[in-house]
């Protein structure tokens, strides 16, 4: 015993301390410390495991929501409005989706909205003086 | 534990199987969507040419304020180093507009040919205009292939002005035959949807509303055959061109066409009330 144990008041000098290492007489042949570690193993494993299903699972959904999305948007894959894309699909199904398709086309077909006019170049480039 | 390894092969066989799949599956839609779509095979020739034309007349544009600008220097200053730079950027400006010409001049071939609603023989005719016209800007381009002088290209632009009226008249007559093709296309299929509605819905429904719809469904028939009369008109205009050629009657159908379009739309309006009768 150190002087420190001395300054404790309340303890007789017989009374064994709590603190004092257990008699190894008394000691479990089968160490308790092992065990505890095989079971933390076993849990921390458990927990890796859970997470990656969780992290798998949550992955699948982000795929299936992005396809999903895709599907939904038939305006992805196109990059910029022009007459090709305008085009109406084929004819078929009810009347009023044919009329939409018909209405869509006249649009397009407006002698007033010349889609291709004439290019606008200058037709006297020279370098002479012109009249 | 083995249980739990097995869950874990199997999720990750999922994930795998479906990260894989996902990419075909959005292929096979957009190929089904290209399916929908009606003439995809030259549409996307089409798109391409369209995208190089736009270049080459933006890049026309350039070259033709460069060579304005030299020009003018010319003009003012009279010096060698101004005649050389403006030498130079005259037949870049050329080099650029027969550029332009080419290009407009496929781009309204494959426009033609995918374009529905025009006589055979009246489009194998504009479609031989057109390549003629190709041909004489190529030998025009030739005739730039080389660097020239002042006299050379003076030459050059001499020549340049019977190309002009061949080009002109190919690609008026082309944009004649695209714009009625166009609306007769229209008229055709608008005539086969009344005459679909009018057979299975004129004779549908209550007894009270048959009469109103049988006399609905004549007149939208009577608009869309008067409607012939205006393109009569204007198919004698494009078959007879006057003295101004193509590009007169171009300009002369202009109200006709106007005329066509807005009584189709009267008729398509006619239609959709039909509709909902």
């Amino acid at each position: 015993m150190s002087n420190q144990e001395f300054t404790n008041q309340t303890q007789f000098i017989d009374q064994s301390s709590f603190k004092q290492e257990p008699d190894e007489a008394f000691v479990p042949e089968v160490p308790v410390e092992t065990q505890d570690e095989n079971s933390l193993v076993q849990k921390k494993q458990k927990k890796l495991i859970l997470f990656g299903v969780g992290g798998l699972v949550s992955l699948l959904i982000l795929i299936i929501v992005f396809t999903l999305l895709r599907r939904q948007s038939p305006t992805a894959a196109q990059d910029e409005p022009t007459l090709e894309t305008q085009l109406t699909p084929v004819m078929v199904g009810p009347f009023a989706q044919r009329l939409k398709e018909l209405q869509n086309e006249l649009e397009i077909a407006d002698p007033q909205k010349l889609d291709l006019p004439f290019p606008p170049i200058d037709e006297d480039i020279t370098l002479e003086k012109m009249n | 534990m083995v249980k739990i390894k097995k869950i874990l092969l199997g999720v990750l066989l999922l994930a795998g199987v479906s990260f894989f799949l996902t990419p075909f599956s959005l292929f096979a839609q957009e190929n089904q969507k290209k399916d929908v779509y009606a003439q995809p095979s030259l549409s996307a020739e089409i798109r391409q040419l369209r995208l190089q034309y736009r270049s080459e007349l933006a890049e026309y544009r350039n070259v033709e304020n460069l060579y304005k600008i030299a020009k003018d220097q010319y003009e003012q200053l009279g010096t060698l180093a101004a005649l050389e730079d403006g030498v130079q950027s005259t037949q870049k400006a050329m080099v650029a507009r027969d550029k332009v010409l080419h290009t407009y001049l496929r781009l309204l071939r494959l426009e033609l040919l995918s374009q529905p609603g025009i006589e055979i023989s009246q489009k194998k005719n504009a479609e031989e205009n057109l390549l003629a016209a190709v041909e004489s800007v190529e030998s025009h381009q030739a005739l730039l292939g080389t660097e020239l002088d002042r006299p050379g290209l003076l030459d050059v632009a001499q020549k340049f002005e019977p190309l002009l009226t061949q080009v002109e008249e190919a690609s008026f007559q082309t944009l004649s035959l695209i714009s009625i093709g166009s609306l007769q296309t229209i008229q055709d299929k608008a005539l086969i949807l009344r005459d679909d509605m009018e057979e299975e819905i004129a004779t549908a429904g209550g007894a009270l509303k048959a009469g109103a719809r049988q006399r609905s469904f004549a007149e939208t028939a009577r608009l869309l055959s008067d409607i012939k009369e205006y393109f009569d008109e204007v198919e004698d205009r494009y078959n007879n061109p006057n003295n101004s050629g193509y590009k007169g009657v171009y300009r002369s159908i202009g109200d006709h066409l106007i005329t066509i379009h807005s009584s189709l739309a009267k008729a398509l309006g006619y239609i959709e009330e039909l509709l909902k009768i």
